[in-house]
């Protein structure tokens, strides 16, 4: 009764794989084709690679011909001015990062106590027709930007006080 | 032989011509780079760097002419007065060398301030410059001091003329630099009220919002404006009006920069009143 019933579910498993089979075999060809069409584009790319070193290749050998058809004394010229000229190049670089405002010799220790708070929203309660009026928010922008400003001036600036010299210059008791 | 001779002298002239060319690219490449180092601006923070380390020099300097000092004035031997006379020397020029310094300093900010017209500036420039030639020169005149007593008195040419017109340059350029903070922010302040009183009229015109004690508001603020100007006018006037001869000619520099605080508290007041103003627009 077990095989009985076995059998037909044996058969119906048997068609359902000889279907996944074919499935499994054309999904295979089509792998295959894909592999082929990698391949070729592999191929392709190859060739592609190839053709640009040959390309580099030539032009190497060209400036190697060149370079070696030249005067020595012209070389000698051409490889102290190239050295020369990155010296230069990396001290104005030096001198440029060393000498910008921000820069490492300029560098600020960030404030402890100072931490920036994000703003908190505005929240209108009944708010007018003018609240969202862009002539208004214009205005009320620039007023906040004056308020830092202000906030960042120094009246009494001591950094500017008169130097503390010595004037008496005498040789009694 | 005379082949190799040849040779030489071709080698030698080679040499010497691939020497020329080398020194030549390097003095261009030097040139260039002296260039790139001297077009680095000259600015207030460069001067006032000048002007602290040579304040520093003077400052070290005077620890070594107050020791000297003592020394000779305890043995007073020639070895002790020849080295006093040196170190005096040395002080002085400092001495000078720093008031040059600060005073350069000061002429950067001038320059670098916002809030002053050209011709304003040029009226500090031209105080300073005075004051600057004069210590340029005192300073060339030093080295020519043959004994003690000549630089005692070279010392006190330079102390007089500090005390008296000097210090009057530095109050009234010190106050001139104030003037020019709350003259930019007034400035500033100014252009918002004048787009702030055209968008009131818009207001009026449509009648959706009443806006009449919004405008006494403006007129208030308009007027805590002028009391501001007036305050650095007088401040700047004080200091202006200090005579060489003056003895607490601090007592009148203090006060002005009082005038120039009560200046600067108008405009943040009258600013922060703004934004109430603003605020007012915005609700109903």
């Amino acid at each position: 009764m077990e095989n009985q019933n076995t059998t037909p579910n044996n058969q119906n498993l048997n068609g359902v794989n000889g279907e996944q089979n074919t499935n499994t075999n054309q999904s295979t060809t089509n792998l295959n084709e894909v592999k082929i069409g990698v391949d070729r584009g592999q191929n392709v790319n190859t060739a592609v690679d190839n053709k640009s070193k040959l390309s580099l290749d030539k032009y190497t050998k060209v400036f190697k011909d060149t370079w070696l058809k030249l005067n020595p004394q012209i070389r000698k010229v051409i490889t102290v001015t190239g050295f020369v000229f990155g010296i230069f190049i990396l001290l104005a670089i030096v001198f440029s990062i060393s000498t910008r405002p921000g820069g490492r010799s300029k560098a600020t220790p960030t404030p402890m106590g100072n931490v920036n708070q994000s703003p908190l929203p505005e929240i209108i309660i009944n708010p007018s027709k003018y609240a969202t009026d862009s002539g208004v928010l214009l205005v009320e922008d620039n007023i906040k930007k004056i308020e830092k400003e202000i906030g960042g001036t120094v009246i009494n600036d001591l950094k500017l006080s008169q130097p503390n010299l010595l004037w008496d210059i005498n040789f009694e008791d | 032989m005379v082949g190799l001779k040849l040779a030489i002298n071709l080698m030698k002239r080679k040499v010497s011509n691939f020497g020329i060319v080398v020194s030549l690219v390097v003095l261009i490449f030097f040139g260039f780079f002296l260039s790139f180092a001297s077009a680095q601006e000259f600015d207030y923070e460069k001067s006032y760097q000048d002007y602290s380390y040579n304040l520093s020099l003077h400052d070290q300097q005077k620890s070594i002419y107050q020791k000297v000092r003592s020394e000779y004035l305890q043995f007073n031997t020639l070895t002790s007065k020849e080295t006093v006379k040196n170190e005096t020397l040395k002080l002085l020029l400092l001495r000078d060398e720093v008031v040059k310094t600060y005073l350069t300093s000061l002429r950067m900010k001038v320059r670098e301030s916002k809030g002053l017209t050209d011709s304003e500036k040029e009226g500090f420039y031209t105080r300073i410059d005075q004051e600057y030639k004069f210590f340029e020169d005192h300073k060339d005149k030093l080295s020519s001091a043959g004994s003690l007593d000549d630089l005692v008195e070279d010392s006190d040419d330079a102390k007089d003329r500090y005390q008296s017109t000097t210090k009057i340059a530095i109050f009234y350029t010190n106050i001139g630099i104030a003037f020019g903070k709350n003259a930019y922010l007034r400035e500033e302040i100014e252009k918002e009220i004048t787009s702030l009183k055209s968008k009131i009229s818009e207001i009026r015109v449509n009648g959706d919002k009443d806006v009449s004690s919004i405008e006494r508001a403006i007129i208030d603020l308009e007027n805590k404006l002028s009391r501001s100007r007036e305050k650095d006018n007088l401040a700047l006037d004080m200091t202006n009006k200090i005579k060489t001869t003056e003895k607490d000619k601090e007592d009148t520099f203090n006060e002005a920069l009082q005038n120039c605080q009560d200046s600067f508290s108008y405009i943040k007041e009258v600013n922060n009143f703004l934004l109430e103003i603003i605020k007012q627009i915005k609700t109903n």
